[in-house]
Order: C-alpha cells, then sequence, then structure tokens
C-alpha cells in the first residue's frame, strides 16, 4: 500500500507543473508560426503574377519606403495589395462563422456554404440588383446601392440561416442537417437561376462567375465598406468566444451558468449572416473555408476553446484563401485562372469526408 | 443545525407547474410546496415517474418560473435574481451526458467560472484557486489534462460535478446523477456528494430513481406523491410511516424495511408455512432471504418449526431432523414441504 500511494502521488506533481506551461508555449508558437505564414502568404501573393515583382522591393513599397518603379507601385496597390486584402478578410470571416455555425448547430458540419446560407445571401442580392436594374453585378454600383445589395445579401443568409436552424432543433441528425441544406442552397441558387434568366439573360455568365468566388475584382472603395463591417463583425464574435464555450456544453448548462442563451444566440447567429452576407456579396461563394479553418484549428489546438479557435481559424481561413487564390491563377506560371471553391474544395471535401468517417457526425459535436 | 441558520434553498407556498398556451391547457403539478434546504444537508428527491420530479426541480432552480408562490435562494427570491447572480449561487448537474468535443477537464471545469467573469475578462488568481479546489473536492484532480471524451461514464459525471463546485454554490441539484452509472460508481458518488456537503457548505439536492441510496445517504428526503404534494422528512420517519410504500407499492409489492426497498410480496401469501431462523448476523439475513424466496415466511414464534443454520462454507443446516449443505438444497426441501399443502 505505502509503496503504490508514494507512486501516485509523486507522478502527477511533475506534470501539473510542467504541462501548463507547455502548452502556452505551443499554442502561443502556433499562432506565431500562423501569422508569419499569413504574412509570407500575403508577400507571395503580392510578388507574383503575369508581371513578377522582386520581393525587396514589394516589401520597400508595402512599407511606405518607396520605389523607383511607378508601374510597380502601381500593380502592387492597386492591383493586387486590394485582392489579398480581400481573400484575407473573405478567410478570416468565413472560417470565424464556421466556427460559430459549428457550435451554435452543435453540428461538425455546420458551415455557411454547406448550408446554402452564400446561396441564400446571392439570391438575395439578385433581387436588388435585377430590381434595381444595375448596370453590372455591383461593379458600378454607388456606394449606397452597394450597401443595399449588402444589405439583401446579409437579410438573404439570415434567411437561410433561420430556417436550418429551426429544422436542425427539430432534426437533430448532423447528416440529415447537412443534407437539407444541400437542398434549400439548391433551392436558392434555382431562384437567382429564374431571376436572372427571365430578366436578362446576357448576365447569366458574369453571374456564374460570381457565384464561383473572386476576390480579383474587389476595389479599394468596395474594399472599405468589406474592411469596415466585416472587422467589426469579426470583433464581436470574439467578443462571444466565453458564451460559446458555455453553449460547447448544452443550451441548458448554457443558461445554468448565467449565460442568456436567446442573447448569444441572436447576436451569433446576426454575425454569421452578417460575415457570411456581406463576403458573398463582393467576392461570391467560396466553398468550405468555414469547414477546412475551424477543423484544422481546433486539430492543431487541441482545444475547442473559442478563445483560442476563434483568432486560430480566423488565420487558417485566409491563409487557405491566400494560397488557393495563389493556385486559382495569382502565381503567373500560367495565364488561366480558376474559380476559387475549385481550389478550396480540394481542402474541404477531405474534411468533410474525415468527419463523417471519424464517426463525429453521428454524436452530433465538433 | 441549529435554529438560526439560513436556508440555502426554501420554497413559500410554491405552486409548479405550466402556464396555459396556445393549444396547451395549464397544468398545476405540485401545489402548496413548503420546503428547506439548509447549508450542508444532503437532500433526496424521490417519487414515482410522472409525479413531477423534474417540474418540481426545474422550478427550484429557475429553469421555469412558478405558477404561484416564491423559491428563496440564500433568502433572496429566485425570481428577482439575474441569471449571473443565480449562477454564482446555484449549480446543476444534468442526467443527460454532455459531449464537449475537444476540452480539457480542466477547460470544462473553468467553464464554472463564467458567471464570475465578464464576457472578455480573463482568468484571475480566484478562478484558478477556485477550479483547483473543485477538482480536488470532486476527485479529478489527476484527470486535469485528459479530455472529456476519453473517460468513463463515472469519471465525467464527478468532472461535471467539479464543474457546478467551480461555481462555489450555495445549493447543488443534481438531475438523476446515478441515472448512467453502475453500482460500484453509484457508491462511489454517493461517499463523494455526502463529503462534499461537509467540505464546501453547500445543500445537495438530487433526485433518484434508487430508493436505498435515497434512503441511506439523505439527511432529508423529499418525496413527491402522486396527490401532487411534496412530503419533507427524515427517510426513517418516511420509511416507518409507510409513506413510501403508499407512494411507490403497486398492487402486490411491499417496502423491505431491511433492504430499504420496494419488493413483490408472495403472491399467495400462505400463512401456515411459517418458520423460526435460529441464527445471526449475515447468516440470518440470508437464511430468511432464502426462507423467503421458498415462500415461507419467517417467524419470531419459536413454538413452530425451527430452522438452525450453521457457519460454513456451505453451510450446514437442520430442519425438523433433515439437514443439508448450503442454501441451495435447503430452498429445495423447503418449496417441497409446502407443495402438498
Amino acid at each position: 500500500m505505502s509503496v503504490s500511494d508514494t507512486d501516485v502521488e509523486e507522478v502527477p506533481a511533475p506534470s501539473r507543473e510542467s504541462t501548463p506551461r507547455r502548452r502556452t508555449g505551443y499554442v502561443a508558437g502556433l499562432f506565431v508560426l500562423l501569422v508569419l505564414l499569413l504574412l509570407s502568404a500575403v508577400v507571395v501573393l503580392i510578388a507574383q503574377g503575369s508581371i513578377a515583382i522582386p520581393i525587396g522591393e514589394v516589401l520597400r513599397i508595402l512599407t511606405g519606403q518607396g520605389t523607383e518603379s511607378e508601374i510597380n507601385q502601381t500593380i502592387v496597390m492597386d492591383a493586387r495589395l486590394p485582392k489579398v486584402v480581400a481573400g484575407l478578410l473573405a478567410g478570416a470571416a468565413l472560417a470565424v462563422s464556421g466556427v460559430q455555425m459549428q457550435t451554435l448547430f452543435r453540428n461538425p458540419l455546420a458551415e455557411p456554404f454547406v448550408l446554402g446560407v452564400n446561396s441564400g445571401a446571392i439570391l438575395g442580392a439578385a433581387i436588388v440588383i435585377l430590381g434595381t436594374s444595375g448596370v453590372g453585378w455591383l461593379a458600378g454600383l454607388g456606394v449606397v446601392s452597394q450597401l443595399g445589395v449588402t444589405g439583401a445579401a446579409v437579410a438573404g443568409a439570415a434567411v437561410v440561416l433561420l430556417i436550418t436552424l429551426g429544422i436542425s432543433r427539430r432534426v437533430g441528425n448532423p447528416v440529415v442537417v447537412l443534407v437539407i441544406g444541400v437542398m434549400l442552397g439548391y433551392l436558392a441558387e434555382a431562384g437567382v437561376d429564374m431571376l436572372v434568366y427571365y430578366t436578362d439573360p446576357d448576365r447569366l455568365q458574369a453571374l456564374t462567375t460570381f457565384r464561383r468566388g473572386s476576390v480579383r475584382n474587389v476595389t479599394w472603395n468596395e474594399l472599405q465598406i468589406v474592411g469596415i463591417t466585416c472587422g467589426a463583425v469579426l470583433g464581436v464574435s470574439i467578443l462571444l468566444a466565453q458564451p460559446l464555450n458555455a453553449l460547447l456544453l448544452g443550451e441548458r448548462y448554457a443558461a445554468s451558468l448565467g449565460i442568456n442563451v436567446r442573447r448569444v444566440h441572436f447576436l451569433s447567429l446576426a454575425s454569421v449572416a452578417g460575415l457570411a452576407g456581406i463576403i458573398t456579396a463582393y467576392c461570391g461563394e467560396i466553398a468550405f473555408i468555414g469547414l477546412a479553418a475551424p477543423h484544422l484549428a481546433r486539430g492543431l489546438l487541441r482545444t475547442a476553446d473559442h478563445r483560442l479557435v476563434l483568432p486560430a481559424s480566423a488565420l487558417t481561413g485566409a491563409i487557405i484563401v491566400l494560397v488557393a487564390e495563389f493556385i486559382a491563377g495569382g502565381n503567373g506560371i500560367t495565364s488561366t485562372s480558376l474559380p476559387l471553391t475549385s481550389v478550396t474544395a480540394f481542402v474541404g471535401a477531405p474534411v468533410i469526408l474525415w468527419v463523417l468517417m471519424s464517426g463525429r457526425a453521428r454524436r452530433g459535436t465538433q | 443545525m441549529t435554529e438560526e441558520t439560513r436556508p440555502a434553498l426554501q420554497t413559500l407556498a410554491l405552486s409548479a407547474g405550466y402556464r396555459k398556451r396556445r393549444r396547451h391547457p395549464g397544468v398545476t403539478v405540485l401545489h402548496d410546496v413548503e420546503l428547506v434546504a439548509r447549508p450542508g444537508e444532503l437532500i433526496t428527491l424521490i417519487g414515482p415517474n410522472g409525479a413531477g420530479k423534474s417540474t418540481l426541480l426545474r422550478t427550484l432552480v429557475g429553469a421555469q418560473p412558478p405558477l404561484a408562490g416564491r423559491v428563496l435562494l440564500d433568502g433572496q427570491d429566485l425570481a428577482t435574481l439575474s441569471p449571473r447572480h443565480r449562477a454564482q449561487r446555484l449549480a446543476v448537474v444534468l442526467t443527460e451526458p454532455v459531449d464537449v468535443g475537444l476540452m480539457s477537464v480542466e477547460a470544462v471545469v473553468n467553464l464554472g467560472r463564467l458567471p464570475y467573469r465578464s464576457w472578455v475578462g480573463g482568468e484571475k488568481e480566484q478562478d484558478r484557486a477556485a477550479v483547483d479546489r473543485a477538482l480536488a473536492d470532486a476527485d479529478v484532480a489527476e484527470l486535469r489534462d485528459r479530455m472529456l471524451t476519453d473517460l468513463s461514464d463515472g469519471e465525467r459525471q464527478r468532472v461535471m460535478v467539479a464543474r457546478a463546485l467551480a461555481q462555489e454554490p450555495a445549493v447543488l441539484v443534481l438531475d438523476e446523477p446515478t441515472a448512467f452509472l453502475d453500482v460500484a460508481r453509484r457508491i462511489e458518488l454517493a461517499a463523494m456528494l455526502t463529503r462534499l456537503t461537509t467540505t464546501t457548505g453547500a445543500a445537495i439536492i438530487l433526485s433518484t430513481h434508487d430508493l436505498g441510496f435515497a434512503l441511506r445517504r439523505a439527511d432529508q428526503v423529499w418525496l413527491v406523491g402522486p396527490d401532487a404534494t411534496v412530503t419533507a422528512s427524515a427517510p426513517e420517519d418516511l420509511a416507518y410511516s409507510g409513506a413510501i410504500t403508499r407512494t411507490f407499492a403497486g398492487a402486490n409489492m411491499s417496502f423491505d424495511d431491511a433492504a430499504a426497498t420496494i419488493v413483490v410480496a408472495d403472491a399467495d401469501g400462505d400463512p401456515g408455512a411459517t418458520v423460526h431462523v435460529a441464527a445471526d448476523g449475515r447468516l440470518r439475513q440470508w437464511a430468511e432471504h432464502a426462507v423467503r424466496r421458498a415462500g415461507w415466511t419467517s417467524t419470531e414464534d419459536i413454538s413452530g418449526p425451527v430452522l438452525k443454520v450453521m457457519h460454513g462454507t456451505p453451510c450446514l443446516w437442520q430442519l425438523d431432523g433433515t439437514e443439508g449443505l448450503g442454501f441451495e438444497s435447503l430452498v429445495i426441501h423447503l418449496t417441497s414441504r409446502r407443495a402438498p399443502q
């Protein structure tokens, strides 16, 4: 007895001392790595393209030290930087939406694209654009009508989100909810097709390109709106980290911890609709980021704690979108350009398969 | 227990149930409930299915408003407390197992500190101390770095208790904590809860279907009867007065005082087949068990047949000149003697 007693007492003591410190170091290292990866993705994406610009010069221009070449200055600041900033915002916004949806739906497969939230946003935007007979697809619209279109996209996203959430509370089974979400997405897209086809068949092509996602056509003017709104909503989402942690225990436990569950649900749903709606209005549909980034972040961090998962997912999402943009045509090696979704599917689809195979979807948690 | 002790939880003329809603008529499940839970008491809540145990618990923790009357938590009306202040005094452990995904035991217990933090607030020294204490009190300190999903049901249950303790509650409510546990884990949990009443000073209220557990451990039993009332009493008073038998026992059932549980009564109840068991201690208990199983009744009357049982493995028994080894042969003998009657 006495021998085993001393064994039991001695083993946990050192682990309690060292584990938290090692863990803090690991988490900090991971965040540093993600930030470095993101920064290098930004620089490489700006340097590469149909005209390659030396990385040193890119850094000089970005840090405001000026350059001899006016052309390079224009390429970096007006052509490539907006694209990179848009990609960064889109990745972060979609990833943060994904994290929140997975917790709210208690479904590891929930994500704006998969559950048709993006399609709802497109439908909302399409109704306003076609109703106001604008010239192009967002391009050419004034700031006021841009805001109108963005608002409609957010509203469309919110409607689909509410419908799927209502269904998911009744059905419960994550895989069934997934199928229902996909169906809702198809319905919304069919609605868009009908609208566009009957009003102006010529714009169908433009819509198809838009729908499949691109960060290349976003201008500085548009970025001001996207940046401010997304930044604000991302801030709100980070504030929701602790209540979302409580929701991991289930709504009854969260309520017993003094959390106003309805208010957290409302704020979180509003922020998801805002982020997914705004990004879809300006960059089109970028699939699977909300799925791939959170699962990667949770796997790397080995925790579901939203205080860590939300920022880590935002960084991961931004990196994935920038890398996808590089592969999709920003590399200057090929002259073709792919839709972003065609690239992100290579990351997202395996994650869905992995979640389904590992049986997490059956248990209905993350 | 002094008279001056302020109740941790008290109900005043409480009626619990459901208000009238669209297409749902209002239902009063319980009325005129007067209960007092003092600090450090272990209280078990028992009652048949559907009598209103869950409704009462939900009303006591503020998850549903009372139809009439009041619930006082630490002397303050539950309805006027903000959810946050309520969570600082009252913690719950629910029946259904939680599945939080990738969370360490420590992180889950740490969630119990949320009522003390703002949405952006970090962990203070006080929070860390409370988490450490909760982990130690619930006996899960050595599991703190493990993932909740990797634990057994019993361990997970204890972690959820630790999470509740981290709220530093005056009242801890557990909804059927023994539901998913095997016998050994139940006994562990019972011992732990008894210990917690002294270490934390909290009043612990738990609902259970396990009558033996409810009666053996409780300072006070709240019995939810079929007549929409709740009787609060010492476990012995409830058992001795027959209140438990009246509430739980269906036809052909009776309350076995020794086992502290409801048993099936003998269908025929043949009064002629009585025997006096001459043995002591455990041997006597199990000999009487064998006698009952054979359809006989054990009696104090030594004028009739006397069954002598002697220690040994197997035991040696003697009855009216017949003798045998082990209880199996005894039951066969008794059954065969009863059959021709």
